[in-house]
């Protein structure tokens, strides 16, 4: 039987792989703080293998990619890639096709590479151009040859691996009342099930697409809240709902089919209490050591407010709450149970970088305290 | 068993048992004094003392690796570095730099401080009220190196961009209603934080009694109880708007005081009469602020990703709780 320290990862922005254990609520930093910068800072994860759950892959900032084995006692657990050269701008998302890897940047460059662990080579298998100002990108997991992309001012478009076209262009909803265009910026995708995408907009929305109907326009558009949706996850049990995030760290329930009340809102079935700040990744598991009321699933969350917390979702009770000192950019929730004790993480410093450090944060000024 | 003195009819009399009772109940509340002398002080019960324990609680930064890497990286550490720059290297060669700053004097008009803070300061609405002008005008005498400048009918989200062209290092907006200034924005520029504030009671420096005048001396900045992660952050972004090199002949000194997350900004100047004892006088304008939000990046109201935001049936449930 394999043995796991953690069950959560969490990437932050200035380039820590953390490790949480939920049921002791104590983390730990996986890789060290030396030469670490800004550019370091980890965009997203993802596991190589859904079903087992053993390896993470993560690409940072600067466009490097590290897999990470989270095995325990394991000697070297970083394996690093490399620089990949994924195009002109910002590295938007990276995803796990089988056993290649998928790159996009925010210019519209899609890049599907083969990497090779043993000699560390990568070979570049296809490229997709799909547009300018990407925002978010997905793979279907039921389907593996699916990719979803959207941005601002690029609508929702689904790719399939082995085509250089589009199979799916979603067209723009209705003009308003006043005849105005509604803009456009998809800013959270995830799919609901092999042919239904759900996706969260800039401008508050959550919309439903069909790929099958042949419908260019969302079969369901409803509007969350008032400001923009950062992340969104669906529920597996095909039950037609979602978990959506905001900027203010609102994170609530909401049924896709409920019909719209008065105010132009949908309807909310549970609210997650407790946050502060943007919510960044959403992550919903099965757990069964956090078994309630019939039913283990369990959604993780993190975000700037630098805390990871972990709520029931049937009933939207807090199980777990941990502060890891870190603005946090993403999660992975691994339905292993980890084993109880953790080890503590423990910090040391040399003495002449911590003064250097003071200097620079308190020139000039008294910092005082009172009890 | 006496009498209750109201009941006796006579004055006289009256009057001397009422004086007899009353020197017996000092008596005894002496002698309670003695007797307590020896007893330790009972502390008060304030909502400070019985604050709930915040995790994010820093107590010993200096053995905070995290912490102390993620304070050496951010955003405001970069505004803090641009001040300290100059200050580092005066320091090590102290006696040269001066003998150089003192020839540079006499050639150029003015002294080159392009390494201080500055400032701009400006409204949320176009036509102001005679008070919040007012205000406006103290906020840039007192933040040295400050300019306020008229609205006028230009955005916000243009002002921020070209203001970064004119190498600001932060921009204050007041707002007004009612002809009352009521809240406060402090943007770092280039790239944040941003802050939003509730501002009340405010006193200008002339409505201040046995206020005192202003000097153009740098002041010195105290920052008092911003001790949890979040305090620390707006701790700091408060240190970057003022110059790092304090003139002590000014004698005067600026106070951030956080008390029940209500930050206090007092302005004294102060004087050591002898060794134990030392005068205050208060200059303005004096001011409270409450923190709305604290947002990543520079203004963005409306796709602006916050850090923290004031949530206040969540939050603030618990009298008992602070987040400051």
């Amino acid at each position: 039987m394999t043995l796991f320290d953690y069950n959560i990862f969490v990437g932050t922005d200035n380039g820590l792989l953390k490790g949480i254990n939920s049921k002791t609520r104590s983390f730990n930093n996986l890789n060290s703080m030396e030469n670490l910068t800004k550019d370091k800072e980890i965009l997203q994860m993802s596991w190589f293998d859904q079903k087992t759950q053993q390896d993470i892959f993560f690409c940072t900032k600067d466009k490097h990619l590290v897999k990470f084995n989270t095995l325990k006692n394991i000697q070297d657990p970083f394996i690093q890639f490399g620089s990949f050269d994924c195009g002109l701008g910002d590295l938007k998302g990276m995803e796990i096709i089988e056993d290649k890897i998928l790159t996009c940047v925010d210019k519209g460059l899609m890049k599907l590479w083969s990497v090779n662990e043993e000699n560390l080579s990568k070979n570049l298998v296809s490229e997709i151009k799909c547009g300018s100002d990407i925002f978010a990108i997905k793979k279907n997991p039921f389907n593996i040859n699916l990719i979803a992309t959207g941005g601002i001012e690029n609508d929702l478009k689904v790719w399939n691996l082995d085509k250089t076209e589009a199979i799916f262009k979603a067209k723009n909803v209705s003009d308003n009342w006043i005849q105005l265009r509604e803009p456009v910026w998809v800013s959270a995708i995830d799919f609901l099930d092999e042919n239904r995408v759900v996706i969260g907009t800039g401008h508050h929305q959550v919309r439903v697409y069909d790929l099958k109907t042949g419908i260019r326009k969302p079969i369901y558009n409803l509007t969350y809240g008032e400001n923009p949706i950062t992340a969104i996850s669906v529920l597996p049990d095909f039950s037609n709902r979602v978990i959506v995030g905001n900027t203010r760290g609102e994170m609530e329930m909401i049924d896709l089919r409920s019909a719209v009340s008065k105010n132009d809102q949908c309807k909310t079935i549970k609210k997650y209490k407790g946050f502060q700040g943007t919510i960044k990744s959403i992550q919903i598991e099965n757990c069964p050591q956090y078994k309630l009321n019939g039913s283990d699933l369990c959604v993780a969350a993190c975000g700037l407010d630098r805390f990871l917390r972990l709520h029931h979702v049937e009933s939207s009770s807090l199980f777990c709450k941990v502060y890891l000192k870190s603005r946090l950019n993403c999660l992975l929730f691994s339905k292993h149970e980890p084993i109880k004790p953790a080890t503590k993480q423990s910090g040391e410093m040399e003495d002449d970088q911590v003064s250097n450090i003071w200097a620079l944060m308190i020139f000039g000024v008294t910092w005082r305290q009172f009890d | 068993m006496t009498k209750n003195p109201s009941e006796i009819k006579n004055k006289d009399v009256r009057t001397k048992m009422y004086l007899a009772m009353k020197k017996e109940k000092l008596k005894a509340k002496k002698k309670q004094k003695l007797e307590n002398k020896d007893k330790p002080k009972q502390v008060p019960k304030t909502l400070e003392n019985c604050r709930v324990k915040d995790e994010t609680f820093i107590n010993d930064i200096q053995n905070d690796q995290e912490v102390l890497f993620d304070l050496n990286t951010d955003e405001i550490s970069r505004n803090l570095k641009r001040k300290s720059e100059e200050k580092c290297m005066s320091q090590d060669e102290f006696e040269k730099t001066i003998q150089e700053e003192e020839a540079e004097l006499d050639e150029e008009s003015g002294p080159n401080n392009s390494n201080d803070p500055k400032i701009l300061i400006t409204t949320n609405d176009i036509k102001i009220g005679y008070r919040t002008y007012k205000f406006c005008r103290e906020l840039s005498r007192i933040l040295p190196n400050a300019d306020y400048f008229y609205k006028k009918k230009v955005r916000l989200s243009k002002i921020i961009p070209a203001a970064i062209k004119r190498d600001y290092s932060a921009i204050l907006v007041v707002n007004e209603n009612r002809k009352q200034p009521d809240g406060l924005m402090i943007s770092l520029l280039p790239d944040g934080p941003t802050m939003n504030f509730k501002l009340n009671n405010l006193k200008l420096s002339d409505e201040i009694k046995d206020g005192g005048g202003f000097t153009k001396h740098k002041p010195e900045i105290i920052m008092n109880n911003f001790n949890t992660r979040l305090g620390l952050q707006i701790g700091r972004s408060f240190a970057t708007l003022f110059p790092t090199d304090p003139q002590y002949e000014g004698r005067h000194c600026i106070t951030f005081h956080n008390q029940r997350d209500f930050i206090f900004f007092r302005h004294h100047r102060y004087i050591f009469r002898n060794a134990k004892k030392v005068g205050l006088q208060e200059l303005g304008p004096k001011f409270t602020l409450k923190l709305r939000s604290l947002q990543k990046g520079t203004f963005n109201s409306k796709f602006g990703e916050y850090e923290w935001v004031q949530k206040r049936h969540e939050m603030e449930s618990n009298r008992r709780q602070f987040s400051i």
